[in-house]
């Protein structure tokens, strides 16, 4: 298990496993110098739904949400979804590739790890303060935002109502639909 | 070799487009313009490559398709970066699909290097579970129903499929085909979306044919046919309603954002496939544009798709445009020889911020003779006709690190042909509710009556009822009657969106557009007083302008019952499609002194109604020059209607050249007709016609592959002598024009 793909792989593989080595080795992918083994453990995390990854899970949030993850300006060049068109793009002077990868991976990790405290169905204070956060921040993309408001609607903690419903009015769609879910009364 | 995925016979398949090759059937000579282009210019048309390897089985074909499939896997990472990626990423899941399906397609043929095919389904299997499953887990489950879902669940699913060895790809597997059939079953069971044709025929219609195979091969049983929770929705009706918004003159209904459209045709092929109903294989065989390269799922491979599931021996009795309704969407009234085509639409509009889904209860599109006579759509970045006070609205989720500020207009009230009240243009929905319900339809009758008072009543509190009905009248002309009444008096405004040529007109508006057919439309009952403002840039289609016509009357109840007369002003006398001279000029520097030489020496005799080769084994370039004569009619006036799409096109008579220039927009959706000078008349012209064929799906003027398409005729004036007499008495309606009289009952709607 020496490349990323199969690292990703291992997670998926043991992602209805129940037993401590493989949970033990996940959560040590949430630590992986690669984001996106990172993002497949969290999102193997999600599946097998045991607290015990809570902790990492708190901690990926803390580490991720230090980066700059949305700071990538406008490039030029760009071609059609699906095109078979070569593609050059103009980075700014600088840019670094530990920048590129963070901007390849944008929030798609701190989506993972929002998805999988939903579906653990139990979150720490810690955890809660950061879904309420990412509920409602604006800086980031809508994805992580509505990932946010899919588990606190899947958490169902009262103190969340008042989080839920400023992020029911959110300018995107898919937000405050997840967000209107875990509001008294939601009917789909 | 493994049967390719969604084809259980190749053997079949192969034999299929064989006979129809070797027969000069339709199908055949489409099979054949595909190979041609794919092999002749694979980095042209990389969407052919693949399924040219497949059938032929040629090294060179399967060569190319590999280096198609390398070429996409090298866009992928540097696509990360682009803002379509990060905030539109179910346009690349939808084409990502293919590809990846596309390579399957090669890999059961044994053609990859071992270590090369892992290396591209590794990269294909991660880009798919960082950028597709990523954007499907967002969206709302069962909430979010629309074109958007269905390309990153079918996505989800295909790939799942495909490569399930991988513990990723069962993940992913299981959240998209547990999604799919609620896409289908969360349509509305009118088939429409509500998201305009464009979406409904560039994605939703053509997902179903995957969506429907996928679900059947995994999941067995028949899912085309299966109603299905949580809203009913139908795979069938959804391709039902593909057809009929493909109208006579071979558009798409102007259903929403995008205005008039080009058809696709992969979805209709699937439906002649799986249902009885003779009219898919009227589309196919008698109606659709088969040059043009329309794209499906935002990649270039309807062709493919329809040729894939094009029945074999399709050449049925030809079937008849008929007239349709759905209850919760609008009704179409079509004469029986499909010259007159009325469309009422009343589909639910979004509440607040009506993008997609337009607010148009009881908007009228009216087409004649094949030319269309009202507008809708989007106008152009100039035009500001629709920036109104309330419809501003500025969001973040849509670009890279910036906001972006639009006004929303064009899909209120105010930007259709509706009723209007009290000069609130930005009129809409703030929430969710019933806005129409049907009264009354008969097809055979050729009329509906539809009530939307609810979307008026939202605002305005007093209002009563706000009705529209429409009347095709002995398959010669069009009543439509307006009420709107209240319990207080309002300005009532009734707003029309003409072709931007207006005529002179003793009572109402009369317009004549560039395909000679006029519309006279006038009111038999309510105020004839109107204001009538161009509109440059809107839409940003077809003329690039129109006519904003409000005819208005102040009260409680308010009426109008209107006379719409169409009348075609021109008729065609000679076919002059065959017999053209066509030389290739691949360096682009010929001119008309130069190509008069090449005529003589290598010139080819083809049919000016496609590309050269499209037709026969010629060179796959750009630029092309024709030439033939014509015998002009010794008439009153007189125009050659040439073929549509002819882009940069010039044209010579007699060594003298003619301006086309007021033709360029308009023919990118319709046939140009110019008019020939006077002095031609009774005599026998040369013609010298230069143009460009799209001739690449990406490249740059490579108009994504679509070559012009069309019959050249020779048209003459015709009597068109206009409406002489009309009135309303006595609850009939009287129209005089020439030697016709029509005397029509005609109640008027009670409140």
């Amino acid at each position: 298990m020496n490349t990323v793909f199969e690292k990703m792989e291992y997670c998926a593989a043991h992602a209805a496993s129940n037993d401590s080595v493989t949970l033990a080795n996940i959560i040590a992918f949430l630590r992986d110098d690669n984001w996106r083994v990172r993002y497949a453990a969290a999102i193997a995390l999600g599946d097998r739904r045991d607290p015990q990854a809570m902790p990492a899970l708190v901690e990926l949030f803390e580490s991720e949400s230090k980066e700059p993850l949305f700071s990538q300006p406008e490039l030029h060049g760009g071609i059609h979804a699906g095109s078979t068109e070569s593609l050059t793009l103009e980075f700014p002077e600088g840019t670094t590739d530990e920048l590129k990868e963070i901007w390849r991976r944008r929030g798609r990790v701190l989506q993972a790890a929002c998805l999988a405290i939903g579906n653990i169905g139990q979150a720490d204070a810690a955890a809660l303060g950061y879904l309420h956060r990412f509920a409602l921040e604006q800086s980031y993309d809508y994805g992580i935002r509505a990932a946010a408001c899919k588990a606190l609607a899947q958490l169902a903690i009262p103190e969340s109502l008042p989080i839920l419903e400023l992020a029911a009015k959110d300018e995107e769609w898919c937000t405050k639909t997840e967000a209107k879910k875990g509001l008294p009364g939601y009917t789909p | 070799m493994k049967q390719p995925f969604y084809i259980d016979d190749l053997a079949e398949l192969r034999e299929k487009l064989s006979h129809a090759e070797n027969d000069g059937e339709l199908m055949g000579r489409v099979w054949n313009s595909v190979k041609r282009r794919a092999r002749k210019a694979p980095e042209k048309f990389p969407w052919f490559t693949p399924f040219v390897a497949l059938i032929t089985g040629e090294k060179d074909d399967i060569e190319n398709a590999k280096d198609a499939v390398r070429n996409y896997v090298a866009t992928m990472d540097p696509q990360s970066f682009g803002m379509g990626l990060q905030f539109h990423f179910w346009c690349f899941a939808f084409p990502h699909a293919r590809w990846s399906l596309y390579f399957h397609w090669l890999a059961g043929m044994e053609v990859w290097e071992p270590e090369e095919e892992k290396e591209i389904r590794e990269a294909l299997l991660t880009f798919q579970y960082i950028n597709f499953f990523y954007g499907m887990r967002t969206k709302p489950e069962p909430e979010c129903v629309d074109n958007q879902t269905m390309s990153l669940c079918f996505s989800n699913a295909l790939l799942g499929h495909l490569f399930n060895e991988s513990a990723m790809a069962q993940r992913m597997y299981t959240d998209g085909i547990r999604r799919l059939p609620s896409l289908i079953g969360g349509m509305p069971p009118s088939g429409y979306s509500g998201e305009g044709s464009t979406y409904m025929d560039a994605v939703v219609g053509p997902s179903i044919p995957f969506i429907v195979e996928l679900l059947e091969r995994t999941e067995g049983g028949n899912w085309f046919n299966k109603t299905l929770p949580p809203a009913s929705g139908n795979a069938e009706a959804i391709c039902r309603m593909i057809a009929r918004e493909w109208m006579p003159n071979g558009l798409l209904l102007p259903w929403d954002h995008y205005g008039y459209s080009q058809p696709v045709r992969s979805c209709v092929a699937y439906a002649a496939h799986r249902s009885a109903d003779p009219f898919y294989g009227e589309l196919l065989e008698q109606q659709a544009n088969w040059a043009v390269d329309q794209s499906i799922g935002w990649g270039f491979d309807d062709l493919i798709w329809s040729l894939i599931w094009w029945p074999k021996n399709n050449c049925q009795d030809k079937a008849t445009f008929k007239s349709w309704c759905e209850p919760e969407v609008g009704a179409a009234l079509i004469s029986d020889d499909a010259q007159l085509y009325l469309m009422q639409m009343w589909d639910e509009s979004t509440p607040h911020f009506p993008t997609r889904a337009h607010v148009n209860p009881n908007a009228i599109v009216l087409t004649a003779y094949g030319s269309p006579l009202t507008v809708d759509g989007t106008p152009d970045k100039d035009c500001t006709a629709f920036n109104y006070d309330d419809t501003w609205r500025e969001v973040s989720f849509m670009d890279l690190g910036t906001t972006r500020k639009f006004n929303f207009g064009v899909g209120c009230g105010g930007g259709h042909s509706v009723i209007l009240v009290d000069k609130w243009e930005g009129m809409r929905a703030f929430s969710e509710y019933p806005q129409s319900t049907l009264i009354a339809a008969s097809l055979d009758e050729k009329s509906v009556i539809t009530d939307v008072t609810p979307i008026y009543k939202e605002r305005f509190t007093d209002a009563i009822t706000v009705r529209r009905r429409s009347r095709l009248i002995e398959e010669r002309f069009w009543l439509i009657e307006d009420l709107a009444s209240f319990t207080q008096p309002h300005e009532v405004g009734a707003r029309f969106f003409l072709r931007p040529q207006q005529i002179d007109a003793k009572r109402g508006i009369s317009v004549e557009t560039a395909e000679g057919v006029r519309l006279s439309l006038l009111p038999l009952v309510g105020p004839d007083s109107s204001k009538v403002t161009p509109i440059k840039g809107y839409p940003e289609r077809l003329d690039g302008a129109s006519l904003l016509v409000d005819f208005t009357q102040q009260g409680r109840e308010c009426r109008w019952l209107w006379l719409a007369f169409p009348e075609a002003t021109r008729e065609v006398v000679q076919d002059v499609s065959g017999e053209w001279y066509a030389v290739p000029d691949a360096e682009k520097n010929q001119d008309v002194a130069s190509i008069l030489e090449l005529f003589f020496q290598q010139a080819t005799m083809v049919s000016l109604t496609v590309p050269p080769y499209m037709q026969r084994n010629l060179p796959v370039v750009q630029r092309w020059w024709f030439r033939r004569t014509i015998n002009v009619p010794a008439a009153t006036a007189s125009w050659l209607r040439l073929p549509k799409q002819m882009f940069n096109l010039q044209l010579w008579i007699n060594g003298e050249i003619v301006d086309v220039s007021s033709h360029t927009m308009r023919m990118n959706l319709l046939e140009p007709e110019i008019e020939l000078p006077a002095k031609f008349f009774g005599t026998e012209i040369d013609v010298i016609i230069c143009c460009d064929a799209g001739d690449s799906q990406y490249g740059p003027d490579g108009h994504e592959g679509s070559g012009f398409y069309g019959k050249p005729v020779i048209l003459v004036a015709q009597d068109a002598p206009g409406v002489e007499f009309a009135d309303y008495q006595d609850n009939t309606v009287i129209v005089r024009s020439g030697k016709n009289e029509w005397i029509v009952k005609h109640n008027l709607m009670e409140i």
